[in-house]
């Protein structure tokens, strides 16, 4: 039987149905501080316990301070990065922190080696999944046509070597256009954001999108806990 | 082969007979053998008592007493013995070469089964006859004509499985025998009503009786490692999981324990908890999260980087410290 993933947050696992395949390509959108970093986290989480291999691109903070939210939500990264199971790239850094770093002031195909480079330095043969925290940070102040044309062969190429993409997207930093534009090379789109009453708001998610599979796109409302992350409610 | 070694085969044949049994018991483990090696004192003593005259009531004078009503009554050479007392302790040497259960002991260590030495006997001895309770150390070393054991001053501890009415009792606390499908039954009604929190359930209520457990044994020992030791071992009498320790470095604050036959790994497999396999044993995390924080003073985490449940040979987890 072929191996499926699921993100490792039950509300949203079961309605991915039989999972996503290798080579799956999910963005989760939302506004800034709605809980995308630590859907990401129990992603990572997800992703090891699974023996899976793991690459975290740090665009909004720095490497430490995600090895930092990883052990809040239960996972030390230590013995990953020494299994050279989970690598941090440090896009966030202003100085070059080490091998693994990338200036926003580079181009965007010189992330491309990068990343194709760190992929490829696993040699345990097990599956790979990417984080890019957040995509729409390394796009910023950039060329819309050089965003387009990295984006739509990066994908590509992950597609094609069977790796599981996580993009995450700010709402406020991509323009309208941009946004629907990339939201139309994804697989699965998961879209968080807050309602309620600005008085009282209240988080909330739905699959705005499920490529090759039926998706329930009705609205969850979910809480973030200070140890275990994202909890859908039953309801 | 004369009738003296065919009975000293036996003897030892027997003795490892006994391990074995120990062994495959539920909550077996040494203190079963060292209650034969009593009751066999206890018998012998009963023969020899006409001879048995100590001079004092001090652990060491019982000692030497009953060594000498034993020599007197043809069941040992008392000249392959040797006594020194150390404060309210004894220091015993045997040549191994005249210990009739010698091959016992040795095999059974070799199998890894659990053994006591017949020193237990003068353990048994002096609590009988001091009133206050004394443990046994023993020393083997593997290039010495002698073993030394030293008989001294200290709390038992008992893992007995005892049965008083209606309740059984491990170690004087109340407990229960739940089979593995009562508990995976469990688990997987927790899970249907909040998948969330199972991992946390069993990861968190191991962690708090975990760190009970070693609170309430923590007297009983002077190293470190020989109670990890016991408690790991523990777990394996209460048919949890068999720990085995590959790297312990207590400078650094870093362990590395496989585990064998994890009932975690049973449950989650039989019992579909996963929408795809995953390393699930969350209680053995947390006991040994919580066993080595306590032993080291400092947050210690535990990860599971290898599991059955995956179908890997054993579970492996790595400790570390939480922060730098």
């Amino acid at each position: 039987m072929r191996k499926m993933a699921f993100m490792g947050i039950h509300g949203i696992d079961k309605l991915l149905g039989e999972g996503l395949a290798y080579g799956s390509q999910i963005m989760i959108r939302g506004n800034s501080g709605i809980g995308k970093s630590v859907l990401a986290c129990q992603f990572v989480k997800e992703t090891l316990a699974c023996r899976d291999n793991c690459v975290y691109v740090c665009c909004d903070e720095s490497p430490d301070q995600t090895r930092e939210n990883l052990k809040q939500y239960g996972l030390h990264p230590l013995p990953y990065e020494e299994a050279e199971r989970l690598v941090f790239v440090d896009a966030y850094s202003l100085e070059n922190t080490g091998k693994n770093y990338f200036s926003s002031e580079d181009e965007l195909e010189k992330y491309l080696a990068l990343e194709k480079e760190v992929i490829k330095s696993f040699k345990n043969g097990y599956n790979t999944r990417i984080v890019v925290d957040s995509l729409s940070t390394l796009f910023l102040g950039r060329d819309s046509q050089e965003i387009l044309e990295f984006h739509r062969y990066r994908l590509k190429l992950l597609k094609r070597a069977g790796i599981i993409a996580m993009d995450l997207m700010v709402d406020e930093v991509l323009e309208d256009g941009m946004l629907k534009f990339t939201t139309n090379l994804y697989d699965v789109i998961v879209r968080m954001y807050f309602t309620g009453s600005p008085e009282r708001p209240i988080r909330a998610l739905h699959i705005g999108k499920m490529k090759s599979g039926k998706f329930d796109s009705s609205q969850l409302l979910f809480s973030i806990n200070s140890n275990i992350g994202i909890i859908v409610s039953n309801n | 082969m004369g009738n003296d070694n065919i009975s000293n085969k036996l003897l030892n044949e027997i003795f490892l007979c006994v391990s074995q049994l120990a062994d495959s018991v539920p909550l077996g483990g040494e203190d079963y053998i060292r209650m034969v090696f009593e009751f066999y004192t206890e018998r012998v003593l009963n023969q020899v008592k006409d001879n048995f005259k100590p001079i004092s009531n001090k652990a060491i004078d019982l000692c030497q007493a009953f060594i000498a009503a034993m020599d007197e009554n043809g069941i040992l050479d008392q000249k392959n013995y040797k006594l020194w007392s150390d404060g309210d302790s004894v220091n015993i040497s045997i040549v191994k070469s005249s210990c009739n259960y010698f091959e016992y002991c040795d095999a059974a260590r070799k199998n890894n089964l659990p053994w006591a030495c017949r020193m237990n006997g003068y353990r048994w001895l002096a609590s009988k006859y001091t009133g206050c309770n004394y443990q046994l150390k023993i020393e083997y070393p593997e290039n010495s004509d002698y073993c030394r054991g030293t008989i001294y001053p200290g709390e038992k501890l008992s893992q007995i499985l005892t049965k008083d009415g209606v309740s059984i009792s491990i170690a004087g606390e109340r407990a229960l025998v739940i089979s593995i499908n009562a508990l995976g039954l469990l688990m997987k009604t927790i899970y249907n009503a909040a998948p969330h929190i199972l991992e946390h359930v069993f990861y968190e209520s191991t962690y708090y009786s975990s760190e009970l457990e070693y609170e309430n044994v923590q007297k009983y020992f002077t190293d470190t490692y020989e109670l990890l030791n016991y408690l790991l071992n523990n777990a394996n009498r209460l048919g949890n999981i068999r720990y085995e320790i590959i790297k312990y470095d207590p400078e650094n604050k870093t362990a590395t324990i496989r585990g064998h036959g994890s009932y975690m790994a049973e449950i989650f497999k039989k019992n579909n908890l996963f929408f795809s396999p995953k390393v699930s044993c969350a209680a053995a995390r947390g006991r040994l999260s919580a066993y080595f924080t306590k032993a080291w003073g400092k947050e210690i985490v535990c990860e599971e980087m290898k599991c059955e449940a995956f179908g890997d040979e054993f579970c492996e987890f790595i400790l570390l410290p939480r922060h730098k």
